[in-house]
Formats: structure tokens, C-alpha cells, sequence
């Protein structure tokens, strides 16, 4: 069947609630004025505490990939490292399936008592020139710690059972070829487990950009897609909330598909193998 | 004429799960000379693997001597450099290209592909018969073919003594006789000492210039049969060297 097939449920859902809004239902926006919010991303909105919603969407993006990138630079290491040692295995454990069984949004007032909600602006301007940066000023140390631990559990586990499966066939030819411990991590273990790495980093961005969106509804936030999301609800306002859900949404499908392109590009050799 | 592989008095046992010790070898003693082709032929489960493991050192011998090309191996616990193993399994890697895995354990030394390398590529994918496939990669290969790129990688490096495990067993019948043929091949145009294991007994005879013979729970020096002239398949000579062989095995067992 052809993939344009998947525009047929979009449709229906779009007649639904044009169907719905005709009801003269009161809270639900029109689609016309939800697109044009849309269309119009870097208008500012009537709503004061709200940014426009370009603003929101950058402020959301950055957070989630940054805290992304600390991620993965943290579990492919730590990963591969207690993937292949058993020992380290044994210690490692029992605390990290304590603290990835609790919700990486309940962390948040935990990490927050413990460092503060200084934003990145105001460690590296000052907090006086802080208000005049305002991306950065919008992401605070404590919110990209709870995305990075979010994207981080799926990415350590993934990489550790990878590294723990590694065929010792391919081990011993390397270490018969005269080949260094370094080199066999970077030549035989890392490669072995890159497809499943980067299939761990799917899941693992797919998480952050879930709870980025929650941990956007905490107080103290003044930007973002969950924090449009909160505030527009709170005023009746559901043609922002619309919008926003509409971004995370696309936003979201996007960062999954290049993510699943590289992993088909890397892990050509294991979809096929037999 | 000298022997590249010697193995004197060599035991070893492994401990099972439940604590118990499971002797392997016992007291070992067989040589493979140099220049030829050498069979252990026996029944599976007789240790035969455990033996050319210990010979290329990815196992310690508990006790006896295992010399290689004239050098003990058994006392330092390295890997031997001057063998190459070859299981059973192929060990190539699965996400490089077959010519990537040719030159892969050049790489893995560390060192850098010079010219002279390329031209030992080539070289090795000419005589194996992989030029026109040298992009390719392993899944896209059958069984024949991978096998072929396995001898061509060890091609690359200046390794005469080969052990190979079982190298034919999982091929059909057209892709195991050609396979036979270019190792044949191989053993007289780079000078290679053979030692080879299987189960096969027509294998054996088809490649082996000596046959060992290695039943299960062997003890001490094993028999060996000299094959002076390779018998032709299906001739009388052939079936009576493999009666001999398999009486032998069932006898020692």
C-alpha cells in the first residue's frame, strides 16, 4: 500500500473537530485559529506571560538536546565500560535501577533543593545581565540534569547489553592479531554495539522530550512548550495549547526519524544478519 | 624435515559448573611437520577444538610442552603470534566490507594501510577468487565465499602455520570441494603448515599428508597414519584407508 495512506487519519481526526467545534463547543479552539497561530510562530501573544511560540519552541528544543548530549556522552562510555565488566556490573546495578524505576519529573524538586534554580544565563552572564539572554536564560542546570537523566537510563542499558553480548569469537580474533585493549573497545566492542547505541539514543531522546514537556509545568519556568501548554490551559486560552501539542508532536516525529536513519545507516550489517 | 606444531605430554581439564574436573587431554603427545598437511581426525566432543586453542594460546596447558615453529609457547601466557586459528565460525565483522576485512587485522595491530598492504590485497583477492566482490559485505556472502575471505585476511599477514577448525563442515558438497582445492592450493604456493581438524574421514584424506588420530578420551601419543601418495575418492585405495581409519578410531575408543 502507498505510504500516503497515513494521511487519512490526520483527516478524519481534522473533520472531527471541525465537527466538534461546530457544536458550539465552548472551549475548543477553532482549526483556523490554532493554524494560524501556527502559521504566525513569532507573533507575541495576547496572553503576557506567554513568549511567542518560536521562542517556546527553541527554549524546549535547546533544553532537550543539550541535555540529550550530556546524556549520551555519559552512558555509550559507562555502557561499554560495565557492559564488559562484571564486577563493575555488580556495583553499578542496584542503584541504577533504583533511580531509573522513579520518574525522572520527580526528581526534579530533588535535583532543584539540591542546586538551586540559577539558569545557565545567570551563572555564566550574572544574574543582572541574566534576563537579557533569553534562550539561555530560560534553561536551568537542575531541568537539563532531569532530561539528561531521563535520555540517559534507555541509552546505559541499551549499550551495556550490547557490550555484554559482544561475540568473544571476534574478541579473541582481535586479541590474536596482535591488537591493544583500546583497540579492541574502538575496533570490534563499539562498532558491535553501535546499531543497539543508537537505537537506545532513539528512546532515550524520545523520553527527554517527553518529560521536558511535564517538567516545563513546574513553577519557576517562564518559556517553553509544557509551559505554554500549563499557562494557556489555566487561561482558557486552548488555542496555544493546541499549538503546542501540535509542535511537540511534529517536533517529536522529526527528531525520531533522523535518529532511525542513522540507525538504519549504521546498522545495515544487523538488520540483515542471520 | 622439522615440525611447526609439537605438542609433548600436554593435558588439560576444565572445571565444570558443579565444581567437577573434566579432563580433555591426557598427556597428549602428536606433531604436525612443516610444509605439510596435517588431520586430527576424530569424533566430536574429543577435544579437538581444545587442542588447537591451546596451540595458539587462547587456553594454558596444565602441564607438557607445546612448541611452534621451533619456539615454546606454552610458559609466557601470550597468544602465540606465528599461528593463526581459524574456527569454526567465521570471525569476520559483520559491518566492514569483505576488502575492509581483509586489511581489518593490519588495523587492529595498529598500524597505518601502506601501499605494500593494497598490494597484498589485491594479491590475496586474486587468489582467492573475491576481486569482483571485494565491496560486498559479509551478509551478502554465502558460506563458500566468507570462508574464502577468511583465508585471504590471514593471507595478509606473514603467518605460515595455519589451525583451522572444522573449516568445511557447514558447506555443501560443490562449495567444501573447491574450497579443499584452493586451500591445497595455498598450502603449496605460500609454503603453508597445515593442521586441521575434523570429523570427516573422507575430508581427511582428501586434504591430509599425515592423519592423526584422535579418538575419545585419548591418552598419550596418538596414532598417526602417513599418507604417501592422496588417494583418489571412490578408489579402492581410498576405501581401504578410510576402513583403516575408522577401525582404528572405533578400536582406540
Amino acid at each position: 500500500m502507498h505510504g500516503g495512506v497515513g494521511i487519512i487519519l490526520p483527516l478524519l481526526i481534522l473533520v472531527v473537530w471541525w465537527l466538534a467545534q461546530r457544536g458550539n463547543n465552548f472551549s475548543l479552539p477553532s482549526i483556523s485559529s490554532v493554524f494560524s497561530l501556527l502559521w504566525h510562530l513569532g507573533a507575541t501573544p495576547q496572553i503576557s506571560e506567554l513568549p511567542p511560540l518560536s521562542e517556546s519552541l527553541i527554549v524546549s528544543f535547546v533544553r532537550t538536546v543539550s541535555g540529550f548530549i550530556i546524556a549520551t556522552a555519559l552512558a555509550v562510555p559507562l555502557g561499554l565500560l560495565v557492559g564488559r565488566s562484571r564486577r563493575l556490573s555488580l556495583f553499578v546495578d542496584p542503584t541504577a535501577d533504583f533511580i531509573y524505576a522513579v520518574s525522572p519529573i520527580a526528581w526534579l524538586p530533588v535535583m532543584i533543593s539540591f542546586i538551586g534554580v540559577d539558569s545557565l544565563a545567570d551563572l555564566v552572564f550574572g544574574r543582572f545581565d541574566a534576563w537579557s539572554h533569553a534562550v539561555i536564560d530560560n534553561i536551568l542546570p537542575a531541568m537539563l540534569l532531569i532530561i539528561a537523566m531521563a535520555a540517559f537510563f534507555p541509552i546505559f542499558y541499551t549499550t551495556k547489553r550490547a557490550a555484554a553480548s559482544v561475540r568473544e569469537d571476534l574478541v579473541e580474533m582481535a586479541v590474536l592479531a596482535g591488537a591493544k585493549r583500546y583497540r579492541i573497545l574502538r575496533r570490534i566492542i563499539f562498532p558491535y554495539c553501535l546499531p543497539e547505541i543508537i537505537g537506545g539514543m532513539r528512546i532515550g531522546l524520545g523520553r527527554s522530550w517527553m518529560v521536558i514537556v511535564a517538567a516545563e509545568m513546574y513553577p519557576g519556568t517562564r518559556s517553553g512548550l509544557g509551559y505554554t501548554i500549563w499557562v494557556s490551559h489555566s487561561t482558557l486560552d486552548y488555542s496555544y495549547t493546541f499549538a503546542a501539542i501540535i509542535l511537540i508532536g511534529i517536533l517529536g516525529v522529526i527528531m525520531n526519524k533522523i535518529l532511525l536513519l542513522l540507525e538504519l545507516k549504521y546498522g545495515h550489517w544487523e538488520a540483515r544478519r542471520v | 624435515m622439522s615440525e611447526a606444531v609439537l605438542f609433548s605430554e600436554v593435558t588439560k581439564s576444565f572445571v565444570r559448573s558443579d565444581g567437577s574436573v573434566h579432563a580433555v587431554l591426557s598427556e597428549i603427545s602428536f606433531y604436525a611437520a612443516a610444509g605439510e598437511v596435517t588431520c586430527i581426525l576424530g569424533p566430536s566432543g574429543c577435544g579437538k577444538t581444545t587442542l588447537l586453542r591451546l596451540a595458539c594460546g587462547l587456553h594454558k596447558a596444565e602441564s607438557g610442552r607445546i612448541i611452534i615453529d621451533g619456539a615454546d609457547s606454552g610458559d609466557n601466557g601470550k597468544t602465540a603470534s606465528n599461528v593463526a586459528y581459524i574456527p569454526q565460525q567465521n570471525t569476520l565483522l559483520p559491518w566492514l566490507s569483505i576488502e575492509n576485512n581483509i586489511l581489518e587485522p593490519i588495523r587492529l595491530r595498529g598500524e597505518e594501510i601502506r601501499p605494500q598492504y593494497i598490494d597484498r590485497l589485491e594479491l590475496a583477492l586474486h587468489e582467492t577468487g573475491l576481486s569482483e566482490y571485494r565491496r560486498n559485505f559479509p551478509y551478502q556472502c554465502s558460506g563458500g565465499m566468507l570462508q574464502r575471505v577468511v583465508f585471504a585476511r590471514q593471507l595478509l599477514s606473514d603467518t605460515k602455520i595455519w589451525l583451522l577448525d572444522e573449516p568445511f563442515t557447514s558447506l555443501d558438497h560443490m562449495a567444501r570441494g573447491e574450497l579443499q582445492k584452493l586451500l591445497l592450493r595455498l598450502v603449496k604456493a605460500e609454503g603453508l603448515s597445515i593442521l586441521l581438524v575434523t570429523h570427516d574421514i573422507s575430508e581427511a584424506l582428501v586434504l591430509a599428508d599425515r592423519i592423526v588420530v584422535m579418538p575419545k578420551s585419548a591418552r598419550g601419543s596418538l596414532h598417526t597414519i602417513s599418507i604417501n601418495e592422496k588417494p583418489r575418492p571412490e578408489t579402492a585405495e581410498f576405501i581401504s584407508y578410510s576402513r583403516q581409519l575408522r577401525r582404528q578410531l572405533s578400536e582406540l575408543q
